[in-house]
């Protein structure tokens, strides 16, 4: 037995005996390592379950039904050595039946084929029974217990019949009474779990590496939330609906070794033309020596400098202001935006303001995007424009003067954010400014004529897909096309930016 | 034979009145009319005889003053008419005479006269006379915006706005008014979050919401909604916090703001289901009967067909959580007839299958009950607090507001009624700024338990005399609002002792609901020992969760003095609900001078 005696009392040990239960088999060694991952991430977001049950859920989720998948049934040796109660094998007939509606569900099926993380797999079983267990007369007595371990060596050869004998079960039967009785909510819950938010994780690579997998290193409150929320799932719908256009451009990337622009490094590699003269002192023997070896040194030259240090810079709304559609269309918007703009090679920050400028979110051209924080991100505070943008004048001020760095600034708001035109005009002195402007109730804001360039969305392109669709598109498209790109390289351009149609106020 | 006490001094006052001693008289019923638990007969008897001794003294001021009281109009008009004191603001009087009459014009009129243009506005508002409201206001705007501080001043805008557009409601001058209001308003309510004084935050979303209702603004109707939710939630107003909840919700489904209206009340059910109230199923079910709407909304103007099936699967997981199989199997049904491609058709109508022989919930779950709704939730601040600044802390003109307005209780119009003649009685005998006289004043004003006393006594402390301040602190522990904790805390950094002490005296007093979280912050902020053992005292007597959870917390990571102040606290809280968290903790906890204290607590909650 891996559990050493002197845990026989643990919590470690209590939840290992609930496997008696078990209903789901694999011959996955893994599997009870995944399912401690599992129960700890559950722990993480407030859902203390016995591990009997993360385990079946979780295998169900994450694997395949059948030939090296899992196959439902009980563990009959191990019950007939507990002999439970009449009662409560009416309560373990109810949970097989549970197990089963949930493994014929097409939601099931299709999340084993997205080989989701550990941690993903944690928040949808919190999202599965977390309501179920919210609503458990005696959870208060499962609380506060220290994470499992994941070695399979301590989850190997176990006599969970053994263990079960050892602890007052009491807990144990009422939560499965109470899950039984809940059932048909639990199998509605996993109904209910969106796929298109899911997959919308994974479009956008997270964490380093960039794994394959969905739902790399991830903050589980903001996936929870985003998993949780009917409108952060109008918005994957409305992101996923606005991405296949916007991937089909390519990016460029790398450092050019042609003759145009300054000199900016040397390299070993390079065109005769821009060979470091002072090679061709060499004597014969050595310089041909150098150049069979790749030793002769060249003048590496800067590539668009200014394109290199573009920065956009995309902020978005998240005041109580923004409630409803505004915040749909915004932050679909705003995630199909990031991604065009990571596409094209650019650096992109993005942070939401209410009456506070929040983190920075910084996007390299590895085009890491914090979906679950963009889809669940809530606003704590009221708002306060002036702070906001009187603050951003200032760190645009500094990474101009700094850094050197063009900027173009896409502010997504609503039709009551009212910028005073001061401010405005500072901030136009060190970046290109977008406005795109959600549903507004009455005239525009002031300060939205002053704009480089501003984009209004009314209520009857917003509540119809096409239109809805197509002044998205329109909108990732206009911010992305040469002429801005012209257009935010210099100054003298801007003017004649502002010529352009401003926006057609659609 | 002579009667003592009460009755004893109202025969004197008689036989002196009797005996033409009218000075004496007088002496003898203003001590009398302090007297606040009389029956009303009998003090308005006293107060006719105090309007005749005042007469024959000559004093037209205490005459109006007491018959504004007694609702005489004519009379205390009259009176006010035939004044010769000097010092007294006759117009200022009459108007307030005039205002008690709801005679809104001729009250507009006078104030005017007395130099209040603000309490002119407002009476001219009260008139309903649109064509002169709005020149009234502008007029503020032009004279006094520059004066003001910016809170008053986004209130002097949001009030021309407001009055502008009712002349026109396209007007540009409105429009710019109401956006320089906004703006202050944002920036102010922010500086208030910041240094803690959430309740004039309150006010600020207050009166965006309103701005929101008046014009039809989503954008300002939310923000104002949710952020006034957030501070009510924050001083733990539950039954507050449903109503602007509910509120919020029958706006956004007038303005068809159908997934706004939803996604509020699923917050509802969290927060209801979070603070152990019953009504959560209730918000849930309402919650994906809003979705249901939202769906159908989408359905007609040609939304996304996945709006609408987003907004129908919210519904499925609002009945499903409250158990309304029945309807999670209708949503599934509907879902299957959506054009939603063959796959997902087949997939909805084979989960509907499941559902077949289910039923819906055996009890309508119950809503937050129509008695448990305060009527005055929504105060008409950005009038309030603007006459509050024109009085500017005068206590004579906060009682003259007072005295004649019925929607006070008679007790605290009592109270104001002597405050008045205090002042007459000091300006006749030429002692008002004596600190005597304001100390007296100081006293009378805490008694008066009114939110309009502490402007007053908050003028009272900028004193530069120690006896004076020390009395408006001490003051405070009879006035239950979380303004009161401002010049609370400016007290306990006071240089002098007395005024220190005086304030410690006032935390004392101070337990009520919402006090728990200033009086909490003060104790985190305090080093000293005195000011930490007074605020757990008055949280304690609390006595709700939050702070029982507080005092065990200080019971747990304290010792000495502080350790036993929370645990004689939580010896006199008289409520059950701690008992499960009491239990929880001395389960846990490792210092068995600890368990032994929270053991015992338990055994006496037991």
């Amino acid at each position: 037995m891996p559990i050493p005696v002197e845990q026989r009392r643990s919590p470690l040990a209590r939840q290992v005996s609930s496997m008696v239960l078990s209903h789901v088999q694999t011959d996955a060694p893994m599997a009870m390592v995944r399912a401690a991952a599992w129960h700890n991430a559950l722990a993480r977001t407030g859902v203390s379950l016995p591990l009997f049950i993360v385990h079946d859920l979780g295998v169900i989720l994450s694997m395949s039904r059948g030939a090296g998948g899992y196959e439902l049934g009980p563990r009959t040796v191990q019950l007939q050595r507990i002999a439970p109660a009449p009662a409560a094998r009416g309560h373990i007939d109810g949970y097989r039946r549970l197990l089963q509606n949930i493994s014929e569900s097409d939601i099931a099926e299709r999340l084993s084929g997205m080989r989701l993380r550990d941690e993903l797999i944690g928040v949808l079983l919190a999202r599965v029974v977390g309501d179920t267990y919210n609503r458990w007369r005696d959870k208060s007595r499962t609380g506060g217990q220290a994470a499992m371990p994941l070695d399979l060596e301590v989850f190997s050869d176990i006599d969970y019949a053994g263990h079960f004998a050892d602890f007052d079960q009491r807990p144990l039967w009422s939560f499965l009474e109470h899950v039984v009785n809940q059932a048909m909510n639990v199998y509605t819950q996993v109904e209910l779990i969106d796929l298109d938010t899911v997959r919308l994780l994974g479009m956008f690579k997270d964490g380093a590496g960039g794994q394959a997998a969905m739902g790399g290193t991830i903050d589980l409150v903001d996936l929870f939330a985003a998993l949780g929320s009917p409108e952060a799932h109008d918005v994957a719908n409305f992101s996923l609906d606005l991405l296949p256009s916007v991937l089909e451009t390519t990016r460029s990337a790398g450092a050019q070794t042609f003759a145009v622009d300054g000199y900016a490094s040397i390299e070993r590699r390079g065109n005769v033309d821009s060979m470091v003269l002072s090679e061709l002192a060499y004597p014969r023997e050595i310089f041909d020596q150098k150049v069979v070896d790749n030793e002769l040194l060249y003048y590496g030259r800067d590539k668009h400098r200014e394109d290199e240090r573009r920065l956009q810079y995309v902020i978005i709304d998240a005041s109580a202001s923004m409630r409803g559609q505004r915040q749909v269309f915004a932050r679909g918007l705003a995630l199909a935006l990031i991604k065009k703009l990571t596409l094209k090679g650019d650096e992109i920050w993005l942070r939401f303001f209410d009456s506070r400028l929040h983190e920075t979110m910084k996007m390299g051209r590895s085009g890491q995007v914090p979906v679950p924080y963009v889809l669940s991100f809530r606003s704590e505070r009221g708002r306060n424009y002036g702070r906001v943008f009187r603050q951003l004048s200032g760190e645009l001020g500094r990474l101009r003067a700094d850094q050197k760095r063009n900027v173009v600034l896409y502010i997504i708001t609503h039709g009551q954010c009212h910028i005073e035109p001061e401010i405005i005009t500072q901030l136009k002195a060190h970046a290109f400014l977008y406005g795109i402007v959600v549903l507004p109730t009455g005239p525009l804001p002031e300060f939205v004529s002053m704009l480089d360039r501003q984009q209004i969305v009314e209520a009857a392109t917003i509540s119809n897909r096409n239109a809805r669709q197509r002044r998205a598109l329109d909108i990732v498209g206009d911010v992305t096309n040469d002429k801005q790109s012209a257009a935010t390289s210099a100054n003298v351009s801007r003017a004649g930016m502002k010529a352009a149609p401003a926006g057609d106020g659609i | 034979m002579a009667r003592g006490g009460i009755e004893g001094s109202s025969d004197q006052a008689l036989g002196l009145m009797q005996a033409g001693r009218w000075s004496d008289a007088e002496r003898v019923y203003r001590e009398l009319i302090g007297q606040m638990h009389v029956i009303n007969y009998e003090y308005d008897d006293w107060l006719r005889n105090l309007v005749e001794v005042y007469k024959q003294l000559g004093r037209s001021y205490e005459t109006a003053v007491v018959q504004l009281y007694l609702h005489y109009f004519d009379l205390a008009k009259a009176a006010l008419r035939g004044t010769q004191q000097g010092g007294v603001d006759q117009p200022a009087m009459l108007a307030r005479v005039a205002e008690t009459e709801k005679r809104w014009t001729e009250a507009a009129e006078l104030f005017a006269k007395a130099k209040l243009p603000m309490h002119a506005a407002v009476a001219l508002e009260r008139a309903e006379l649109k064509d002169q409201t709005a020149p009234a206001w502008l007029s503020i705007v032009q004279a006094e915006a520059s004066k003001l501080r910016p809170y008053e001043a986004a209130l002097v805008h949001f009030n021309y706005g407001m009055a502008a557009a009712k002349l026109d409601v396209k007007s540009d001058e409105a429009r710019r008014a109401l956006i320089e209001s906004q703006r202050k308003l944002e920036q102010v309510a922010d500086d208030f979050e910041t240094s803690g004084e959430y309740e004039r935050a309150f006010d600020c979303f207050q009166i965006l919401l309103r701005l929101g209702k008046e014009s039809g603004q989503f954008e300002n109707l939310a923000e104002g909604y949710v952020n006034c939710i957030r501070v009510l939630a924050s001083d733990n107003l539950k039954f507050y916090v449903l109503q602007y909840y509910e509120d919020f919700v029958r706006l956004a489904l007038e303005r068809d703001e159908y997934q706004a209206a939803a996604t509020v009340l699923q917050e509802a059910a969290a927060y209801s289901a979070r603070v152990s109230l019953p009504y959560d199923r209730h918000y849930q079910t309402k919650a994906a009967k809003a979705w249901l709407r939202s769906a159908e909304n989408s359905a007609t103007v040609g939304a996304p067909p996945q709006m609408i099936e987003n907004a129908m699967l919210a519904a499925a997981s609002q009945f499903s959580a409250v158990g309304d199989y029945s309807s999670v199997r209708q949503v599934f049904d509907r879902l299957a007839s959506l054009e939603l491609g063959d796959r997902s058709k087949k997939r909805y109508a084979a989960i509907a299958s499941k559902f077949v022989s289910m039923q819906g919930p055996a009890l309508e779950a119950p809503g937050l009950p129509d008695y448990l709704k305060q009527q005055q939730a929504y105060a008409d601040i950005w009038f309030a607090d603007l006459l509050e600044w024109e009085m500017q802390g005068d206590p004579a003109a906060v009682a003259s507001s007072i005295v004649g307005d019925l929607r006070y209780p008679n007790g605290i119009r009592r109270r104001a009624l002597v405050i008045l003649l205090t002042i007459a009685q000091a300006n006749r005998s030429q002692s008002r700024t004596d600190a005597a006289v304001e100390i007296r004043l100081a006293e009378l004003l805490g008694e008066l338990q009114s939110y309009a006393a502490l402007a007053p006594l908050e003028k009272l402390f900028a004193s530069t005399e120690p006896s004076i301040r020390r009395a408006a602190v001490k003051s405070l522990r009879y006035l239950y609002f979380k303004r009161s904790f401002v010049m609370l805390r400016k007290a306990l950094a006071d240089d002098d002792e007395a005024v220190r002490s005086a304030a410690v005296v006032a935390i004392g007093g101070l337990h009520f609901p919402h006090a728990f979280n200033p009086l909490s912050r003060l104790f985190r902020e305090s080093t000293d020992e005195r000011v930490r053992r007074a605020c757990l005292e008055s949280i304690g007597k609390i006595a709700s969760i939050e702070a029982a959870e507080f005092l065990i917390g200080v019971l747990r990571q304290t010792e000495g003095p502080l350790r036993d102040a929370a645990f004689t606290a939580l010896r006199g809280i008289d409520n059950a609900d701690a008992l499960p968290i009491l239990r929880q903790y001395a389960e846990v906890e490792h210092n068995q001078a600890v368990r032994d204290m929270l053991a015992q607590l338990v055994r006496r909650y037991s």
